[in-house]
């Protein structure tokens, strides 16, 4: 499945979901937000094959922590003189400024949520570590270290439910940190194996490496970054003409 | 490793041999290199010399060249995603040029038969077999003088070391390349083979020699040292031939030649009493949506019963065994108890929940763990840490903990993994005390020579379901693979009707020991 997105080189695509996000966390009001949210999905199911059901369900885990920060800020946030009261149940008043700084927080997690997805979804584990490798000069060792990591970490959860099956069919039951001992254990000992083996192929003597994937940087992905960035830079633009554009001014709450 | 001399010359196939912790696998990294320049390691005296330089002057790089190491676990040495990235590895850290390496991966590509249509890009996607293939090729690719193969199918079923024997045959045929290969199930090997070397306990050399010199002049010290031999030679013994039986059709000939025409078939007895678990239709998923491992299970297990759970790699064996235990609830269906179940789990350090080997076993309701402790060779570490054990270790203290709790079935998964030769006979040998006193025994294995000599019943799963339930004389039937003896048995048996199609040596023994009372 190749689509405009995967064919991008990695670490352009990377930096353009790094600015994308930086972007996000200035920005506190919550219509600028759902602006690069709309813009962000229109672009990933339009040039990256990715499916909306895809952003719903890698969402789903942030709806908690969204509607925590809409909450908390909505009945918490200091009122504001002149600041309009929506609704109140004895002590709990709900504010018009703690919702919106409320709302603003959730959208904005939503949107740096769907900007990284955007990124992994279009983006082979492989070429970004030969593109980071290559095009960002992160050191071999550390790229090859991310790949195995990458592999390693189902087998990490597997351990773990093998080992809570093992406490309970020996009719121990301890806290979920019991096993820990166990995991490290493994983990400890996989990792030596990984690494024995790749030095076993003269990972560690390599000088001079070379690659046999090559991930090119080419003028296709230069502007593509460019115009990411200039789109992400209108959708400012957008939020101030609108009159809705808040840029964070070092606050914490509303 | 203790004062070793041991020679291997260009072209020749040695096969290493000796007791767990003789230091086989630390001889394999001290050979191409890993030990001393990437491992750390205590070097107290003496040189090793790999083509001519001594491998503590030569570089990593130059040694991994010259000697390529395949371990036996395909998932702890594949670090890419995909087949090609994979074979390339090594050729990036020698810094070959992209022409080069795409030669070479074709090349490497068709010497382990990876080079079909039909072979999946992915890794994940590659059946256990199919990995250590493409381990392989990635040391084939940096074109080493010399392969050391370190238990290469040990952690594959009967299909995959099929697979991965029928490879190697092919590229040691033409001793183009050196070969040291260190694996304990010799007879499907033993063609291939030059000269054996057997270490000891202490890592010194015991014996090396033919194949003939070792297995047959050397045979008390073998035994003494709990080392493997080939089970083809184990029956021409039995028959008193002095010979070493190359290959199943050698063997067979033996037996036209020497078994005697008196002997009878021994009758299987099967005490099986009272029901002490079922499964009804039980089926089970990890989480929702993923893919069913158990499906539609039934299965029934009886006082007295011991039953081989065999199948491919991911058939959902060890699920179904977890299910029967009741360490999980069945998704679907019914999974009923009227026992108790002693679980035994593939790696010992998962079941493990106390800080020392004394208490491991008290935590099963032990109180005096002295003669126990004596009897598993872990007497003088009661109050040792156990994931400190070594593997032979911690796998003799799960199974004796299981034991301990006093269970009515006892399922056990892959307990003879890793395991040398006289740990697994006192394994067996305790698992079938335990059979005779009504104990039922499920064993999840690989090894067919087990299922052939100690179970009596044989469940097959593939894909999640049941797709064999019964006696195990049934099972070897009908273009199944057989375990050595059995198939040197039906061969001879082929040719000579009076020879009964015996299963393995446990059976021939019991037969011929009926001849002589």
């Amino acid at each position: 499945m190749s689509t405009y997105l995967r064919r991008r080189n990695p670490a352009a695509k990377l930096v353009v979901a790094l600015v994308l996000s930086l972007l996000l966390v200035l920005v506190i009001d919550p219509v600028t937000p759902l602006l690069f949210l709309a813009a962000t999905i229109a672009g990933g199911v339009a040039a990256g094959g990715i499916r909306v059901g895809t952003y719903a369900r890698a969402s789903m885990p942030l709806i908690a922590v969204a509607i925590g920060f809409v909450w908390s800020n909505a009945v918490f946030a200091t009122p504001v003189p002149g600041d309009q009261i929506l609704a109140s149940w004895g002590p709990v008043r709900i504010s018009e400024t703690g919702l919106r700084f409320g709302t603003g927080l959730a959208l904005r997690g939503f949107a740096i949520g769907v900007v990284s997805v955007t990124f992994i979804r279009s983006t082979d584990p492989a070429d970004l570590v030969v593109s980071l490798i290559h095009d960002m000069r992160v050191p071999f060792r550390i790229g090859y270290a991310l790949l195995a990591a990458y592999r390693f970490l189902p087998f990490v959860a597997q351990e773990y439910t093998q080992i809570r099956l093992a406490q309970r069919v020996r009719g121990v039951t301890r806290s979920p940190l019991a096993g820990v001992l166990s995991l490290f254990a493994m983990a400890i000992r996989r990792a030596t194996r990984i690494a024995v083996a790749m030095d076993a192929r003269g990972f560690a003597a390599a000088g001079p490496r070379t690659s046999f994937r090559v991930v090119p940087l080419t003028a296709a992905d230069i502007a593509f970054a460019l115009v990411s960035v200039a789109t992400a830079v209108a959708l400012l633009g957008t939020g101030a003409l609108g009159g809705w554009l808040r840029l964070w001014d070092g606050r914490f709450s509303a | 490793m203790r004062e070793l001399s041991l020679e291997w010359r260009e072209g020749e196939r040695l096969l290493l041999l000796g007791p767990s912790g003789s230091g086989k696998s630390t001889l394999a990294l001290c050979l191409d290199g890993v030990i001393p320049h990437a491992l750390e390691a205590h070097w107290e005296h003496g040189r090793v010399v790999v083509a001519g330089r001594d491998t503590r002057d030569a570089s990593l790089g130059e040694l991994t060249r010259t000697v390529g190491v395949l371990f036996q676990d395909p998932e702890t040495q594949l670090t890419m995603l995909e087949i090609d990235d994979e074979i390339a590895f090594g050729l990036e850290n020698l810094g070959l040029s992209r022409d080069d390496m795409r030669a070479r991966v074709l090349e490497a590509r068709r010497l382990t038969r990876l080079d079909g249509r039909d072979v999946p890009e992915r890794i994940d996607e590659l059946s256990g077999g199919t990995k250590q293939r493409v381990a392989l090729a990635a040391l084939l690719a940096m074109r080493p003088a010399a392969l050391v193969l370190d238990e290469p199918t040990a952690n594959l079923d009967p299909d995959g070391t099929h697979e991965v024997l029928a490879a190697l045959r092919s590229l040691v045929g033409d001793r183009s390349r050196s070969l040291l290969l260190i694996e304990h199930r010799l007879d499907h090997i033993l063609p291939l083979i030059d000269r054996v070397a057997v270490l000891d306990e202490r890592g010194s050399l015991a014996v090396v020699g033919t194949p003939e010199e070792v297995f047959i002049g050397a045979q008390a010290r073998l035994d003494a040292l709990g080392v493997w031999v080939p089970q083809l030679r184990e029956l021409a013994q039995l028959l008193g031939s002095d010979a070493l039986p190359g290959d199943v059709s050698a063997a067979a000939d033996i037996l036209l030649e020497r078994w005697p025409a008196t002997a009878g078939v021994p009758r299987v007895k099967s005490p099986v009493g009272e029901t002490l678990v079922v499964a009804r239709d039980a089926a089970y998923q990890y989480r929702r949506g993923a893919a069913w491992a158990v499906r539609d299970v039934s299965v029934e297990i009886a006082r007295g019963d011991f039953i081989a759970l065999v199948g491919p790699n991911g058939a959902g064996k060890s699920t179904l065994g977890l299910l029967l235990a009741g360490a999980v609830p069945p998704t679907r269906g019914a999974a009923e108890r009227h026992a108790r179940v002693g679980f035994v789990f593939q790696y010992p350090e998962h079941q493990f929940v106390s800080r020392t080997v004394a208490d491991e076993l008290r935590a099963s309701g032990v109180r005096d763990v002295g003669p126990i402790l004596e009897r598993i060779g872990l007497g003088a570490l009661g109050a040792a840490n156990p994931f400190a054990l070594s593997h032979g270790e911690k796998r003799r203290l799960s199974v004796a903990t299981a034991m301990a709790s006093g269970p009515d079935i006892l399922i056990l998964d892959e307990p003879t993994f890793g395991q040398d030769r006289r740990h697994n006979e006192r394994l067996l040998s305790d698992l079938g005390a335990l059979n005779m006193k009504g104990v039922a025994v499920v064993v999840i294995t690989h090894d067919l020579a087990l299922v052939a000599d100690h179970a009596r019943r044989v469940v097959e799963m593939r894909d999640g379901r049941v797709t064999f339930d019964g006696a195990t004389a049934d099972y070897f039937v009908g273009g199944r693979r057989l375990p050595p003896v059995a198939e040197a048995f039906r061969l001879a048996h082929e040719r000579r009707a009076a020879i009964p199609p015996l299963l393995g040596l446990a059976a021939a023994r019991t037969a011929l020991a009926a001849l002589v009372a």
